[in-house]
């Protein structure tokens, strides 16, 4: 299917267009405001947009997610709070650059990097994911488990917090994941009796509490945090910055989209990599990095926005999310009926054309809005957290009802608001219990069907692994990965690296 | 540098790993129904071990680093004192309760007037300046009338 069949269905479909429009503006204001997400936008949208059609749905998420991803941008520049955690490293140079008076530069280069970046992902994701799912066919039972295990660390790893709290996170959400009646047997498992539990906890209802709810509640402990206004003047793009710093943008939004399809991680690590990278590659800046260093801005709006290309590549292809945003429409196509997976593109080649033509758009969209509003932004994020707050908890409850419209929904998506509370607090990351919670049948079905392969035997699962050369691969990875994080592993790299530069000397 | 520990940290684990335990339990009695490695308690089991293994090291961890915490208050009602203000500091618990009582009163009262009620109530908690009262209840009945249009008409979404 050619990639602008997606570009010519959204454009020859005004209602499709007009959503995407409309959810790319959104998601730039959601993005932009902290305490709004762009994974809260998206839990609360799949049950907002539960009874629409499949494909506007969809397209709305795409949305929402193209201008999400850049909108954090915006306040991390103005007001050095990122408004996602993709815009965490943007702050790092683009609030030194507001603070001289330059934030319009700053916003203006943002815009066309992110669009930059954003095109160039779109690009791989619609040339490698054809590629990727033919490698993705010879994958047995043994070789999903382990990706989806792997997803579960990089997420919990590459978060706040170390990588053992990650897992914990992630292993909550695998047991909140098997509650209800067993696949294969029917068994009740962790059902106490109760009717509504047979059928388990829906993972939107997890979703919108965790991240939404408990951000609310979180957010409202820093009522007192100060709102610095600042003047936007001169929002008109330097071309010639533009084309000085093409290479950059190019390299930083290869090194996004590649990290993005790594199962697990997304824009916040792509961004932070590729502003480490062009630290480490530019030696002498016109402005030093951390001081308003134009390479900065450059790097890390480049690679968020290629990102999204790279983590839709696991998503449709291996049905493992690319981070918590895809996790969300990954939840979203399946309640519509698709499936991702190897065969996603052959079964549902409308759907893929769909995402690469909404991504490209919706890139455009962003150029376009990019430049609108900015001063009319800078008034809504000074809405009080006190009134905005509150209402996220009445849109997290509209939100949860909306599923199934069953009230014990709102109790349960409470119960885990105030949960998810409590997991931050004490700096446990929230999104591997929803990647748990979602990857949880793909492990688990995988688990016992390599076992049921292996006859029941636990030494021969073992070496189904060992003997199986993705799975060993991956395996490897996976062992290295958690190795990588012991004082062990940090005390013999640190002696090398020392011997290495003594060497050198 | 690594992170103070928190204040209640420890116990918040502790009664994780205590509700692991009891899910160990539960997973083993699925499993002694259908005790085939590949039957519905396996999977269950071992992730509560894993979980087990996994907050057991996070435990050793917040009490290797955390000692100057419980050699710094001698008191048990302080320590608790200390921890509640930590965990619902400016009003949160009111609002916990706020939403408790809001999710109570729902099916009875209606969501127009149980939203309206939380919503102002919930933003005049935490105003600071509390003669602002007929801005919050304009905003809040704005908000309702918002929700009513843009949910119940425009988006066709079947409201509590």
């Amino acid at each position: 299917m050619n990639i602008f069949t997606g570009v010519f269905f959204i454009l020859t479909n005004p209602e499709q267009l007009f959503f995407l429009g409309l959810f790319v503006f959104l998601g730039i204001y959601i993005g932009a405001i902290p305490g709004l997400s762009v994974t809260m936008a998206c839990s609360l949208l799949i049950s907002f947009t539960y009874t629409w059609d499949p494909l506007i749905a969809l397209v709305s998420m795409v949305g929402v997610y193209v201008g999400g991803v850049y909108g954090g941008s915006r306040s991390a520049i103005l007001l050095n709070v990122p408004g996602c955690p993709a815009s965490i490293a943007t702050g790092f140079d683009g609030y030194p650059l507001a603070k001289k008076g330059l934030a319009g530069k700053a916003i203006s280069i943002t815009i066309v990097m992110s669009f930059i970046g954003g095109i160039i992902g779109t690009l791989f994701l619609a040339f490698a994911a054809p590629f990727i799912s033919n490698i993705a066919l010879k994958f047995g039972p043994n070789e999903y488990l382990l990706l989806g295990f792997m997803g579960l660390l990089l997420i919990g790893s590459m978060g706040e917090g170390s990588m053992v709290r990650g897992l914990l996170a992630g292993l909550i959400g695998l047991l909140v994941g098997t509650i209800g009646l067993d696949f294969a047997t029917g068994q009740q498992r962790f059902t106490f009796g109760n009717i509504y539990l047979m059928g388990g906890i829906h993972y939107v209802v997890v979703m919108i509490g965790l991240f939404g709810m408990s951000e609310a509640l979180y957010q409202l402990r820093y009522l007192s945090t100060e709102i610095i206004k600042q003047r936007l003047d001169n929002l008109k793009p330097e071309w010639g910055e533009i084309k000085k710093h093409f290479p950059l943008t190019l390299r930083s939004s290869v090194l996004g989209t590649f990290i993005g399809a790594l199962p697990g991680t997304g824009g916040d690590i792509a961004s932070l990599i590729a502003y480490d990278q062009a630290k480490r590659t530019i030696k002498n800046p016109e402005t030093p990095f951390g001081e308003g260093a134009i390479e900065g801005l450059v790097s890390t709006e480049s690679a968020n926005n290629a990102a999204i290309g790279g983590v839709y590549i696991p998503m449709l292809t291996l049905g493992i999310p690319g981070d918590a945003v895809t996790a969300v429409i990954l939840g979203a196509l399946m309640i519509h009926g698709f499936e991702p997976g190897p065969l996603f593109l052959d079964k549902s080649p409308e759907i893929f054309s769909l995402i690469v033509g909404g991504n490209l758009i919706g890139n455009i969209f962003l150029l376009i809005f990019g430049f609108m509003g900015i001063k009319l932004f800078a008034k809504i994020v000074e809405i009080p957290k006190y009134i905005l707050m509150p209402l996220i908890i009445i849109l997290s409850i509209i939100g949860a009802f909306a599923i199934n419209s069953n009230i014990a929904d709102i109790y349960w998506m409470m119960a885990f608001g105030i949960f998810g509370y409590f997991l931050k607090l004490y700096y446990i990351p929230i999104a591997p219990v929803i990647l748990g919670i979602i990857l949880c049948p793909v492990i688990e079905n995988n688990f016992r069907r390599g076992l049921a392969l292996a006859n029941e035997s636990i030494p021969l699962f073992i070496w189904n692994m060992l003997t199986g050369f993705i799975s060993f691969v991956l395996l490897f990875i996976i062992i290295f990965m958690i190795i990588s994080q012991t004082k062990f592993y940090n005390n013999i790299k640190n002696k090398i690296v020392s011997k290495l530069i003594f060497r050198n000397k | 540098m690594k992170r103070k520990i928190e204040k209640g940290e420890f116990i918040f684990v502790f009664i994780l790993l205590i509700s692991s335990l009891m899910l160990f339990v539960l997973s083993f009695q699925i499993y002694k129904k259908d005790p085939r490695i590949s039957g519905p308690g396996s999977f269950p089991l071992f992730i509560s071990i894993l979980l087990i293994i996994i907050l057991n090291i996070i435990l050793w961890t917040i009490k290797k680093r955390g000692n100057k915490l419980f050699e710094e208050e001698k008191s048990l009602n302080k320590l608790i004192k200390k921890t509640l203000n930590y965990l619902f500091p400016q009003k949160i618990i009111l609002l916990i309760l706020l939403v408790i009582i809001y999710a109570i009163f729902l099916p009875n009262l209606g969501f127009t007037i149980s939203t309206f009620l939380f919503l102002f109530l919930s933003m005049l908690l935490f105003v600071h300046d509390r003669k602002n009262i007929i801005k919050i209840f304009i905003i809040s009945t704005l908000s309702i009338i918002s929700i009513l249009i843009i949910f119940s008409h425009i988006f066709k979404i079947v409201l509590p």
